[in-house]
């Protein structure tokens, strides 16, 4: 009979050191949307876009354009740009300095938003503004 | 003697975790991820939408004595685009429940600001519904690392009886969502 239970015992700790390692095993889960994918084909405006991950002190941004579009903006001259900013998730402050905006031109692949303190401010990303113009196009992944 | 079978055994286990997990909370504490935790995270929400995320949530969580959510919740319609003219807005899912959580947590941190000079039990209170803000989608699905740490400080700071920090988090844009009456 003891030796019953003391199977039962080794199942119950056998068990319990695969949950516990199981557990270790698992990866933590990734931030929320901290990756999209931009694509806009021939339109006017998409307009701003705010995304749920927060971020503190800075985020740094790339880029990365769709081969099929050749970079950021594949027509034209001048004009579009992919505008980012970092806004509180409570909504816009009064001073436009408070938060950084950056936009970015054809030539750009990476920025840097950060917040106006450095440390102790939440805020969210936007992006706006890719391809305003009807003749233009371009697509690709944001990472932040 | 009673023979008691392996699988027996991890049912009697299971039965008492879950009859741990039945233990009432304190009022106020975050249920945890809403059942509508965002399934789709690159869609975009209109404004209006978001605002529906908000009240959702709001329904399941509990603010602090005299406080109430807010008719309309802070949501920008349009924000200044490049040439300085207004762009629409359209938001990430889940952005209303971040929202909502974020007015909550704001809440219960005035909360523990008012009465932690005057009224001892109401402020431990608060500080353990603070706590259970890690059981939230804000927490859980929108903070990164560094994020999450900051919060963590503020919890821990509220813990120790230090009001420093949480009250530059409260009267800081952080609790924007709050409006403007945020003395204590």
């Amino acid at each position: 009979m003891v030796t019953g239970l003391s199977g039962i015992r080794r199942k119950a700790v056998a068990i319990a050191a695969a949950v516990a390692v199981t557990a270790a095993l698992l990866p933590a889960a990734p931030a929320y949307a901290s990756s999209t994918n931009i694509v806009n084909a021939e339109t006017t405006s998409t307009g701003w876009k705010i995304y749920t991950t927060k971020r503190t002190t800075y985020t740094r941004v790339t880029f990365a354009p769709m081969t099929q579009y050749g970079g950021l903006i594949p027509q034209g001259e001048d004009g579009p740009y992919l505008g980012l900013e970092a806004v509180p998730p409570g909504g816009p402050v009064a001073d436009p300095e408070f938060f950084a905006q950056h936009w970015w031109s054809e030539y750009d692949r990476r920025g840097l938003v950060e917040s106006g303190d450095g440390s102790a401010y939440i805020f969210v990303l936007a992006a706006c503004c890719y391809a305003f113009f009807s003749d233009r196009y371009w697509g690709g992944n944001l990472t932040w | 003697v009673v023979r008691v079978r392996p699988l027996n055994l991890v049912a009697v286990m299971a039965i008492i975790a879950l009859a741990g997990c039945g233990q009432p909370d304190p009022v106020g504490v975050a249920e945890g991820v809403p059942a509508a935790t965002p399934s789709a995270p690159n869609a975009d929400l209109k404004p209006a939408a978001v605002v529906v995320e908000f009240r959702q949530r709001a329904e399941k969580l509990t603010l602090p004595p005299g406080m109430s959510w807010p008719a309309k919740p802070p949501v920008t319609e349009t924000l200044p685009g490049p040439d300085g003219n207004p762009e629409t807005v359209a938001y990430e899912t889940g952005y209303g429940v971040m929202l909502a959580e974020d007015y909550w947590f704001c809440s219960w941190a005035l909360e523990w600001l008012r009465t932690r000079s005057t009224e001892h039990e109401r402020a431990q209170a608060a500080v353990v519904v603070l706590r259970s803000f890690k059981n939230t989608f804000d927490y859980q699905k929108a903070m990164d690392k560094t994020t999450k740490d900051y919060i963590d400080g503020l919890v821990e700071k509220a813990g120790l009886d230090d009001p420093a920090e949480i009250g530059q988090h409260v009267q800081g844009v952080n609790c924007n969502v709050l409006g403007p009456d945020r003395s204590w």
